[in-house]
C-alpha cells in the first residue's frame, strides 16, 4: 500500500514540475485557486476523450475516426435535445455513438483491414454525415437550460462516474483483461483463446460510451457542437492521444487511468501557463512537443541509464580487484 | 519439399489471388477508365496530365522514401511539418542569399529527419509518438519564425519546370527503388520490420538502419520544400498543411500494409500516388462538389484497401 | 502483366507530359507578344462594344474559382452564391476547384484552372508574396485573375501587380481602419484590458487586423492582454476564453479579430455566462455571424462590424468579369473597390442579415448586377459609379430590394 501511494506521489510530480515551473515565472497569475481550478476543469472532456482514445490505442489498433465519431453524437445530442429536452440529449448521443462505433468495429472485423485506413475513410465519410445532420449552419446549439452538466459539480459527479466505469472495465473485467493481452501480443492472445475480434468490437463499442459522455459534456460545456471536414476532426484527437501515450508510459508509476488525467491536467497546465505568461499560442505547440520528447526520452531511457551504471560500477569493481 | 509445395499452392491460387493482391493496380486502372469516360476524355488530354502529375508529385516523391520507414513497421507523422519548416527556412535565408534555398532546404529536411530517426532508433522513443512530437514542434517554430509569410525572388520560378521536376521524381523514384529492391538497405529495412530480433541475429545493425529510413524520408521532404518553395515563391504556417495525411492515404491506397516486413511492396507507393492524383484531378475536372469529393475518396479509400490488402503475408492486421 | 501495365501507365504519362511540354512552349511563344495579345482584347472589347449597343450578350466566358466548397459554414456558401450570381449575370460559366486556401494550395488550383481553359480566376490570396508567380502565371498562359478580401501590402508587389496587364483587380476593405475601429469603440464602452483571438498567423487579413488592432489600442489607451490565434473547434475557443479569465482577472473585453470556428460567439457567450461573466466582459467581433442577434439583444454582445463577406466577393467576381468581357471600370490599370463595413446594431438587423445575406440568394441578383454593375450592358457604369451604388449597401438595403 505505501509503495502504491509513493508511487502515485512519483506519477504527480509531473503536473506539480510543470506547475511550480510557471508559478515561478509569473507568480501573480499563477498563484490563486482560480486557476487551478480551471486547469481542472478543461482536463475533463479532454480526459473522457482519451479513455475512448485510449480504448482503441491499447489493443494496438489507430482510430481516427474517434473526433467524427464525437461530432455525430454531439449533433444528434443538440437535436434531440430541442426535441425531448435532457433525455433527448443523453439518449440521442448515446444511441448516435454507439451506433456509429458499432459500424466502425463491424467494419473493422469484416473487412480486416489496417484500423488506421479503416478509420481515416470512416471519418471522411463521418464529418459529412455531421455536416449534413448539422444543417445550414454547420453547427448544433443546445438551449443554455439543458446544459446542466457544463458546470460543477455535475460535471464533476459525471467525471468521476466516467472514471470509475473506465477503472472497472479496464481492471476488473474480462474485458479489460483480453483488451491488455491483445495489445501486448495479438497472436499469443488468440492462441491462448481470447476472442479477438470480439474484443475489438467491445473496445469500439465501449469507446462510443465515453465518446457520448465527452460529447454531451462538450455540448453542455460550450453551449454547442460544430462540425469539421477535410480530415479537421482528427487532428482534434491528437491531444488526448498524447495524454494516452505519456500515461502509458508511466504505467509502471500509476494506474493507466488516472494518469490519461494527470497527463491531461499537465497538458493544461502549459496551456494556459503559456497563455498567462503572456506567450503566444505558437510556443503551446512547440512546448507540447518538446514535453512529450522529453517525458517519452526520459521514461524510455531510465532502464538503459540505470543498466550502464550498472556497467560502470561493475567496471570499477573489476578494476579495483585486479588492482 | 516445404518451398515446393508452396509454390505449387501459388500456382493454382494464382488467377484469383493475383487479381485480388493487385487490386490496386486494377483500382487504378478502374479509376483511370472511369473518370476518362466520365470526363469525356479530359482526364488524359495534354492539358490534364500536368495537372495530375502536379498532384503527383510531392506525393509521390515523400511516399516512394516513406516506403523504408514502412517497412520498418514504423510510421512518420512529420512529414508535413518537416515541409514547411524547411521552407520556411529557405524562405528566411533567401534573405541572405538565393544561393542558400536548395541547400538549406535540403539541409533541414536532412536534421529534422535524422532527429527523428535518432529518437527513434537509438532512443528507443515510439515512431508515431516521435514524430508527431517532432510534427508539433517544426509547426509551431515555422509559424514562429515567419510570423506571417515570407517570399522569396520571383525568379526562382525558374526551377518549377516540368523538366526538372519530372526528372527529380524519376531520379528519386530510381534510386529509391533500386535501395529498396536491390541493395542491402532495402532488404535490412524489412527485415527489421518482420522481425527485429531476427534480423539483429543475422547480422543487420538495426540502429543504423532505422536512423538511415527516417533521415531519408526527412531528405526528401526538405527536397519537397524546395519544390513547393520555388512553386509558390512564399512559404506560410500553412505550408505542407495536412500532407502527412495524404502522403498515408496514398500509400495505403497503393495497398501497403502498416506492419512492415516482407510484404511491404515499394510499387504500392507510386501506385498509390498515382491513383491519388488521378482521383483527385478526374473528381474536379468532372465538377463533383468538395464534401461529395470527401466521401468519394473515403470511401473509395476503404473499398481499394479491402480488396487488395494482403491479409495472408500480413500475420497481425493492427 | 503488373510491370507491363505499370510501363504502360509510365509511358502514357510520358509521352503526355512531352506533349504537355510542346503546348506550352506554344503558350509561352503566344506569350512573348503581351502587347498583341493585349491588342487582340482592346480590338476584341471594342468589337464588343459595338455589340453593346445592340444589348446583345457577350461572348461565352469562363470564371475559375476555387473555393473550399466542402466547408459547410453558411458563410463560406454564401461567398460561393455572391461569386456565382455575378458570373451568371453576364451569362458566364463559373467552375470551381476545391481548394485549401493555402498559398502553394492556390498555385496548384490556378494552375489546373488554367488548364481547363478559363478566362479568368478570381480566388483569395493567401499572402501577398504569392502574387508574383500568380501573375507569371496567368501572363503565361493570357488569363486574367482578380482578388477579394484581400489588398496588396507589400509596397514593391503592389507596385508590380498593378503594372500587370493580368490583374483585373478587386475588392477589400480597410482592415486597419476596422480593427482599430472597433478597438476604439470597445475602449469607449470601458474597456480597458482586451483579450484577442484572430485567424492563423500569416494570414494577410490576421496581420492586417492585428496591426489594426495595435493601433487602436495604443489611440484609445486599451490593453491588449494577449492573442490566441487559428482556433477552428469550439471546445478550444471554450478553453481560450477559460483560460484567459483564469490567468487575467482583469480582462473587460473579448475581441475576435477573426475566426474560422463555427459558432465562435455562441461558445463564447456560453463561456463567459458559465463564468458569471456575461455582460460584464464586453464581446465585438470583425465578420457577422448568424447567432449575433440573440446576444445583442440580451445585452451580452456588444459590437460588430461586418456584412463585407458577401460584398465583397461579389463585386470582386463582377470587376474580373467586366475585365475579362472587355469592359472594366478602370481602363489602364486594375479596378480596386474597397467596399465598406457595415454594423451591425440590433437583433432585428441581425435576423434580416440570416436571412438575406445568409440566405441562399446573394446580396445582388444576377439580374440586378447585370442592371447595375456589368459595363458591358450600360457604358456609363464606371468605378465611381459602382463607389457610390456601394455606398448605399446596407442591410435594410437588400432587405428592401429582395423582400417578397
Amino acid at each position: 500500500m505505501k509503495k502504491y501511494a509513493t508511487k502515485f506521489i512519483g506519477a504527480l510530480a509531473l503536473p506539480v514540475v510543470v506547475y511550480l515551473v510557471f508559478l515561478i515565472c509569473i507568480p501573480t497569475r499563477f498563484g490563486n485557486w482560480n486557476c487551478i481550478y480551471t486547469i481542472f476543469l478543461q482536463s475533463i472532456v479532454p480526459t473522457i476523450t482519451a479513455y475512448a482514445v485510449a480504448l482503441g490505442n491499447i489493443p494496438g489498433m489507430f482510430d481516427f475516426s474517434v473526433g467524427s465519431e464525437q461530432i455525430i453524437s454531439g449533433v444528434v445530442g443538440g437535436l434531440m435535445a430541442a426535441r425531448f429536452g435532457i433525455p433527448g440529449m443523453i439518449i440521442g448521443a448515446l444511441a448516435a455513438a454507439l451506433i456509429v462505433t458499432l459500424i466502425t468495429g463491424l467494419l473493422n472485423n469484416v473487412l480486416r483491414i489496417p484500423s488506421l485506413v479503416l478509420t481515416m475513410g470512416i471519418a471522411m465519410v463521418y464529418e459529412i454525415v455531421g455536416s449534413k445532420m448539422a444543417g445550414h449552419y454547420g453547427f448544433v446549439q443546445i438551449d443554455t437550460e439543458y446544459a446542466i452538466f457544463g458546470k460543477a459539480p455535475n460535471i464533476v459527479i459525471v467525471f468521476l462516474i466516467a472514471v470509475a466505469l473506465f477503472y472497472f472495465l479496464f481492471n476488473h473485467t474480462v474485458f479489460g483483461y483480453n483488451l491488455r493481452a491483445v495489445g501486448s501480443n495479438e497472436r499469443v492472445a488468440l492462441n491462448s483463446g481470447v476472442k479477438v475480434k470480439m474484443t475489438k468490437l467491445k473496445a469500439f463499442l465501449y469507446g462510443g460510451i465515453f465518446i457520448a459522455i465527452s460529447a454531451i459534456l462538450t455540448l453542455s460545456q460550450s453551449g454547442s457542437v460544430g462540425t469539421q471536414q477535410s480530415l479537421g476532426s482528427v487532428q482534434v484527437i491528437f491531444k488526448p492521444l498524447i495524454a494516452v501515450l505519456l500515461a502509458l508510459v508511466f504505467q509502471k508509476f500509476c494506474n493507466l487511468t488516472f494518469g490519461i488525467f494527470i497527463a491531461q491536467f499537465t497538458i493544461n497546465t502549459i496551456f494556459i501557463g503559456l497563455i498567462a505568461a503572456g506567450l503566444p499560442d505558437t510556443f503551446q505547440n512547440v512546448v507540447l512537443g518538446i514535453f512529450l520528447l522529453i517525458v517519452m526520452l526520459v521514461f524510455r531511457n531510465t532502464e538503459a541509464v540505470e543498466a550502464m551504471k550498472e556497467r560502470m560500477k561493475i567496471r570499477k569493481e573489476m578494476k579495483v580487484s585486479k588492482a | 519439399m516445404e518451398n515446393a509445395a508452396v509454390v505449387k499452392k501459388d500456382k493454382t491460387f494464382f488467377t484469383k489471388e493475383t487479381l485480388l493482391r493487385n487490386f490496386s493496380f486494377f483500382g487504378l486502372a478502374l479509376i483511370l477508365i472511369l473518370f476518362e469516360v466520365l470526363t469525356k476524355g479530359k482526364l488524359l488530354g495534354s492539358k490534364n496530365l500536368m495537372n495530375i502529375f502536379n498532384n503527383f508529385f510531392s506525393i509521390a516523391l515523400c511516399s516512394v522514401m516513406y516506403a523504408f520507414v514502412l517497412a520498418l513497421g514504423e510510421l512518420d507523422l512529420s512529414v508535413g511539418a518537416i515541409v514547411g519548416f524547411s521552407a520556411a527556412m529557405a524562405a528566411l535565408a533567401s534573405n541572405l542569399s538565393i544561393y542558400l534555398i536548395f541547400p538549406i532546404a535540403i539541409l533541414i529536411g536532412l536534421l529534422i529527419g535524422s532527429l527523428n530517426g535518432f529518437f527513434t532508433a537509438y532512443l528507443n522513443v515510439e515512431s508515431f509518438i516521435g514524430t508527431l512530437a517532432m510534427s508539433f514542434i517544426c509547426r509551431g517554430l515555422t509559424t514562429y519564425f515567419l510570423n506571417g509569410s515570407v517570399g522569396i525572388p520571383i525568379g526562382m520560378r525558374t526551377f518549377d519546370q516540368n523538366w526538372i521536376k519530372v526528372l527529380a521524381v524519376i531520379v528519386v523514384a530510381v534510386i529509391a527503388g533500386f535501395l529498396f529492391n536491390k541493395c542491402a538497405f532495402g532488404k535490412h529495412c524489412r527485415a527489421v520490420g518482420a522481425s527485429h530480433a531476427a534480423a539483429q541475429q543475422s547480422g543487420v545493425n538495426v540502429k543504423k538502419t532505422r536512423m538511415i529510413a527516417f533521415a531519408l524520408v526527412g531528405l526528401v521532404c526538405g527536397l519537397i520544400g524546395f519544390f513547393t518553395l520555388v512553386r509558390a515563391c512564399t512559404a506560410s504556417s500553412k505550408t505542407g498543411n495536412a500532407f502527412e495525411f495524404d502522403v498515408l492515404l496514398a500509400v495505403l491506397f497503393g495497398g501497403m500494409p502498416l506492419s512492415g516486413g516482407w510484404s511491404v511492396k515499394f510499387r504500392a507507393a507510386i501506385v498509390g500516388s498515382l491513383a491519388m492524383a488521378i482521383l483527385e484531378s478526374g473528381m474536379s475536372l468532372y465538377g463533383i462538389d468538395g464534401l461529395v469529393q470527401q466521401i468519394v475518396r473515403g470511401v473509395i479509400l476503404i473499398v481499394v484497401v479491402a480488396l487488395s490488402f494482403d491479409r495472408k503475408s500480413t500475420g497481425v492486421i493492427k | 502483366m503488373k510491370k507491363l501495365l505499370a510501363m504502360m501507365l509510365t509511358g502514357a504519362m510520358v509521352l503526355g507530359l512531352t506533349a504537355c511540354g510542346n503546348s506550352a512552349s506554344t503558350q509561352d511563344a503566344a506569350a512573348e507578344t503581351p502587347a498583341e495579345t493585349e491588342a487582340a482584347v482592346e480590338e476584341e472589347a471594342a468589337t464588343e462594344e459595338v455589340a453593346a449597343d445592340t444589348a446583345a450578350d457577350p461572348e461565352k466566358f469562363v470564371i475559375g474559382f476555387p473555393w473550399d466548397t466542402a466547408n459547410t459554414d453558411p458563410t463560406w456558401i454564401s461567398i460561393y452564391n455572391n461569386v456565382e450570381a455575378a458570373v451568371e449575370s453576364a451569362g458566364g460559366e463559373l467552375i470551381n476547384v476545391t481548394t485549401d486556401n493555402t498559398a502553394d494550395g492556390l498555385i496548384d488550383n490556378i494552375s489546373e484552372l488554367i488548364s481547363r481553359d478559363v478566362d479568368g480566376i478570381l480566388f483569395m490570396p493567401a499572402s501577398d508574396s504569392m502574387l508574383p508567380t500568380v501573375d507569371s502565371m496567368c501572363a503565361d498562359a493570357g488569363v486574367c485573375w482578380g482578388t477579394m478580401f484581400r489588398d496588396i501590402n507589400d509596397a514593391d508587389i503592389k507596385e508590380a501587380m498593378y503594372a500587370s496587364d493580368w490583374y483585373a483587380g478587386g475588392c477589400h476593405e480597410d482592415d486597419i481602419a476596422c480593427a482599430s475601429n472597433i478597438v476604439k469603440s470597445m475602449g469607449d464602452m470601458g474597456v480597458t484590458n482586451l483579450g484577442v483571438i484572430n485567424i492563423a498567423k500569416g494570414d494577410t487579413s490576421s496581420d492586417i487586423r492585428d496591426k489594426g488592432a495595435a493601433e487602436g489600442a495604443k489611440e484609445a489607451g486599451v490593453n491588449i492582454l494577449n492573442t490566441t490565434y487559428d482556433i477552428t473547434v469550439t471546445t478550444d475557443m471554450t478553453k481560450t476564453i477559460e483560460s484567459y479569465i483564469a490567468a487575467y482577472p482583469e480582462m473587460d473585453g473579448i475581441l475576435v479579430l477573426g475566426t474560422y470556428c463555427g459558432a465562435a460567439i455562441p461558445t463564447i457567450e456560453k463561456a463567459l455566462s458559465d463564468q458569471g461573466k456575461a455582460g460584464e466582459i464586453k464581446v465585438g467581433r470583425i465578420d457577422f455571424e448568424s447567432e449575433l442577434g440573440k446576444y445583442l439583444e440580451e445585452g451580452t454582445f456588444h459590437v460588430s462590424y461586418g456584412g463585407q463577406q458577401q460584398i465583397d466577393p461579389l463585386v470582386s467576381a463582377a470587376i474580373l468579369v467586366n475585365k475579362v468581357i472587355g469592359t472594366p471600370y478602370v481602363e489602364d490599370g486594375p479596378s480596386i473597390i474597397i467596399t465598406p463595413y457595415l454594423e451591425l446594431t440590433d437583433a432585428g438587423e441581425a435576423a434580416q442579415f440570416n436571412e438575406y445575406f445568409l440566405g441562399d440568394e446573394a446580396v445582388y441578383t444576377a439580374e440586378e448586377i447585370k442592371d447595375s454593375m456589368i459595363r458591358y450592358y450600360d457604358s456609363s457604369i464606371d468605378k465611381a459609379a459602382m463607389d457610390k451604388l456601394l455606398s448605399t449597401f446596407s442591410i435594410a438595403d437588400v432587405v428592401a430590394r429582395h423582400s417578397k
